[in-house]
């Protein structure tokens, strides 16, 4: 285990509890958090889980909680659109644009009085929950009430703007029976900043509900960015979730999903595109708790320069769990002689009227393709850029808001470095 | 369902080879110290550089602790309740030729079907048959010494050729490698010695049958496969052991080295007591088994069928040194009742144009649990490297597991790796095809298996192919007309 500086992080606790004087329960839950934190230490590389992703770096500064920075100058947020958004781990009602109506609630845990209990139960289960748990600075519960039908995306933007500052949210997604929502995550943060952000979303799709789940990480490239995602799935729900690492020095999200009961879909989508001394590592996991359960997993990366990628994928099918189709892939394109990826798809199964696979690659650039295209007289770089963007792009198609699609594809290309290209490219 | 009714017949067979046979063994008492290390080697009169090595490998073993990753679950091992030390006691005299041999050995290899007497001309194999801990009879001796061959037990290569021992035993498994490699190298009791000679092709498949008898003796062989420039060596293992109602621990290690454009094929079934119906007694098979293509356009090629042991956890593995050198791996295992095995393989690609397949087969049926646990490395050096893997589960009944956990590491763009695994039943569209071309459901379900393991047993060396078939206690090839 990792020791970490026990009187600083007492400290740190402190005052993030002191924000969730109104919350006695959590108050409690936090302390637990605490002790547990510091007397377990965070996880070394001997650790199976751990084995690829070494968590010592974020032991080497004493990240502090800060105040919400008094104005947001290098980002700008959508006009016309439903936000939310929290600075340096604090909800900024003045930014926000959201408003409780008949379909949609929201509370935030900082303010006022909260007439629900969220549930924590889960919150001690890992390492990444626990450090959140233990220095919380504010959380987040929205729920699309039964039978409402959300058009328009929620964007809930987390933006970091403090050098040494850490930010710990907790936030709760509740789809009530037969509603439908999009709900787009961003994580932003001022370029060069080096600082600590953790956030576990739970969500809970109820039966018949349906979400489009995005998380669009573009963190500064010094960040260090933990984050637990868990999604239980009831009767007939569907979740497709999309999600992008593009930015933090190290980077690693455990992804579950709880398929709870019969009908329950879940499709997620995930694509990496790493540089410089980049570490990203994600942590997929869906759980087939019964029968007639399907799943469908898609994941891409790029890995440059002196960058290193993690991929864990498990798929687990209960005993008795039957008439499960699951389906997993995890592609990777290795661009530079210092990068590195691990990818470890892995199947657990305890059904036997299951079809399940799973595949992983690791290559580089057809030379087929990059023959074909010189042939039609395109220069060999611009026949790496379209091939590689074409791999990249590949994880949008299944993405029919067109507006976040054009937006994502931009980041795409930027990341690439390729923004001068777009016209050629799109 | 006519189905389950095959698959009934195919669980419910009871282990053909399990009977116990009465030889009085040289055992030493249960127990491990070093007093027992110094006694093992004094005993086989061992030179002083093999004792050294023990006492370094137990030491070290002492430091360190059980390990438990695998997907598998059993009660703790006491390692002070095992013996350590069994030879047949007729042994220490050493038998000259086969008639020496204490008869009632001799059945129990004629019950098993071991071609060592009249057999041997014919099935052209020369077999080193290990009973317990020590090799009672090697056979086709001269024939492999007038083409340079040393084709022996591990204690005669300890007597006769202890320079070689000395230049390559635990140079690709060390003592420290891990918990049962350890404890192998400190008490291992015998085992196979294998060196071909530069620019010599081995004219026979060398062969080895295991047996463990005598109760409570864990067996600890260790196998020495040296392939010079130029050489080419098949090796096969078998094994079958008695019923008997207590767990025995099995640990053996096995290095194979390849040089400059040697290939070593080395094919293995197992079929140990895997324990009654109830999951009760039953082999523990911890075995360390690795290759070194230490050069240029060398080969190590391993086949394995697994369908014995309560508990198998092995992972053959290649390490791809020379450039362009090339590693194989296909496996079957299968798993019924309370079995469970966790094996895979490991390729770790250092050479530059290193190609590497692994092919595995997972059957699992009752209530056993099979698990596929690979590694694929390509270090930075491996330019050019090539992996692909494809590792496939069959599940037959609902209380049964199979899990698969590829650990795929890259540091090298130039790597092409592939991986693929799929987990299924037998398909409703499979079986509903053959049966409207009129093919009886039972023979249905044996085709269906039967391609399902082909990929594999064909790499198995013919005589083994049939053995292979026959432990996978489906009729198949027969019983399509």
């Amino acid at each position: 285990m990792i020791a970490l500086n026990e009187s600083h992080y007492r400290e740190q606790a402190h005052l993030a509890q002191a924000k969730q004087e109104s919350l006695p329960w959590l108050m409690t839950l936090q302390q637990e958090a605490l002790e547990q934190l510091l007397a377990q230490g965070l996880p070394n590389t001997r650790v199976e889980d751990w084995k690829y992703t070494n968590l010592k770096p974020l032991t080497k500064k004493l990240f502090t909680i800060q105040p919400a920075s008094e104005q947001l100058s290098n980002i700008t947020l959508p006009a016309n659109a439903q936000t939310l958004v929290f600075n340096n781990g604090h909800f900024q009602q003045s930014l926000s644009s959201l408003e409780n109506t008949k379909s949609i609630s929201y509370h935030v845990l900082s303010q006022d009085t909260l007439d629900i209990k969220p549930d924590f139960t889960h919150e001690l289960d890992d390492i990444v929950a626990t450090l959140n748990t233990a220095l919380l600075t504010d959380g987040l519960i929205l729920t699309i009430k039964e039978n409402s039908i959300i058009d328009t995306p929620i964007h809930i933007y987390h933006i970091n703007t403090a050098e040494q500052g850490m930010s710990h949210l907790n936030h709760h997604i509740i789809l009530e029976k037969n509603s439908e929502a999009t709900i787009v995550e961003h994580h932003l943060g001022d370029n060069d900043n080096n600082y600590l952000s953790t956030i576990i979303t739970n969500v809970h799709c109820f039966d018949n509900a349906k979400l489009k789940h995005y998380k669009i990480q573009c963190e500064s490239m010094q960040a260090y960015h933990l984050a637990s995602v868990r999604s239980r799935l009831r009767r007939d729900s569907q979740l497709q979730q999309f999600k992008f690492d593009f930015g933090s020095r190290l980077a690693r999200t455990n992804n579950s999903v709880s398929l709870e009961q019969t009908g329950a879909y879940c499709q997620l989508s995930g694509l990496y595109i790493t540089r410089k001394q980049q570490h990203i590592d994600n942590h997929t996991m869906i759980d087939h708790q019964v029968a007639n359960t399907n799943s469908d997993e898609f994941y891409k990366g790029i890995i440059d320069d002196r960058s290193r990628a993690v991929f864990n994928g498990s798929v687990i099918v209960r005993k008795d769990a039957q008439k499960i189709n699951a389906c997993q892939s995890n592609k990777n394109l290795l661009l530079s002689e210092h990068a590195e990826i691990d990818t470890k798809p892995q199947l657990e199964i305890y059904a036997d009227d299951v079809k399940c696979t799973h595949g992983a690659t690791v290559g580089q650039l057809d030379e087929d393709a990059l023959f074909f295209l010189s042939t039609r007289g395109i220069d060999k770089e611009t026949a790496r850029n379209v091939l590689t963007f074409g791999f990249a792009k590949d994880i949008l198609q299944s993405i029919s808001h067109e507006e976040l699609r054009l937006n994502l594809e931009q980041l795409i290309l930027a990341q690439l470095h390729l923004e001068h290209e777009q016209q050629e490219l799109l | 369902m006519n189905e389950n009714k095959q698959l009934d017949k195919l669980l419910q067979q009871d282990y053909e080879h399990g009977f116990i046979t009465d030889i009085e063994s040289d055992t030493i008492p249960p127990g491990l110290s070093e007093a027992v290390v110094r006694e093992i080697s004094k005993r086989k009169n061992e030179p002083e550089f093999m004792l050294e090595w023990r006492l370094k490998a137990f030491r070290h073993w002492q430091t360190m602790i059980e390990p438990k990753w695998a997907h598998v679950h059993y009660p703790p091992i006491d390692f002070q309740e095992i013996s350590y030390f069994s030879a047949p006691k007729n042994a220490s005299d050493g038998p000259q030729s086969l008639d020496e041999i204490d008869p009632e050995l001799l059945k129990t290899y004629e019950k098993l079907g071991i071609p060592l007497r009249e057999q041997e001309m014919l099935a052209g194999v020369a077999v080193d048959a290990v009973f317990d801990s020590v090799s009672v009879a090697t056979t086709f001796k001269s024939k492999l010494k007038e083409m340079g061959i040393i084709f022996c037990s591990f204690s005669e290569a300890l007597q006769e050729h202890p320079a070689l021992v000395q230049k390559y035993l635990g140079t690709v498994v060390p003592y420290t490698d891990n918990f049962y490699a350890s404890l192998n190298a400190a008490v291992f009791s015998d085992g196979s010695f294998c060196y071909i000679p530069e620019g010599v092709r081995c004219p026979m498949e060398l062969s080895t049958y295991f047996r463990i008898n005598a109760m409570s003796t864990g067996q600890f062989e260790r196998t020495l496969i040296i392939a010079e420039p130029g050489s080419y060596v098949s090796y096969l293992e078998g094994c079958t052991a008695p019923m008997r109602d207590e767990n025995q621990l099995h640990a053996a290690v096995v290095e194979l080295i390849a040089f400059d454009n040697a290939q070593i094929k080395y094919s293995t079934v197992q079929n140990w007591y895997p324990g009654d119906k109830e999951g009760k007694g039953g082999i523990y098979n911890f075995v360390t088994k690795r290759g070194a293509c230490r050069g240029v356009n060398s080969k190590i090629s391993w086949t394995q069928v697994e369908t014995g042991s309560a508990i198998t956890w092995k992972y053959p593995s290649v390490i791809l040194e020379g450039d362009n050198s090339i590693g194989e791996f296909y496996s079957v295992a299968l798993t019924n009742n309370y079995q469970q095995a966790d094996t895979g393989t490991k390729m770790i690609h250092l050479g530059k144009n290193t190609k590497s397949t692994i092919i595995s087969k997972g059957i699992s049926a009752g209530f056993a649990e099979n698990a596929y646990r690979g590694l694929v490395r390509i270090a930075k050096s491996a330019e050019n490297a090539r992996n692909y893997t494809q590792c496939d589960s069959l599940l037959m009944g609902d209380t049964c597991g199979a899990h698969t956990f590829p650990y795929i590491e890259t540091k090298n763009p130039t790597a092409q790796v592939e991986h693929e695994a799929t987990t299924s039943k037998i398909s409703e569209e499979q079986l509903f095809y053959l049966q409207q071309r009129g093919i009886e459901t039972d023979d249905a379900v044996s085709m269906v298996v039967n391609g399902f393991c082909k990929q594999v047993m064909k790499q198995l060396p013919m005589e083994f192919a049939v053995e292979a078939q026959k432990l996978l206690g489906i009729s198949l090839e027969g019983s399509v007309g």
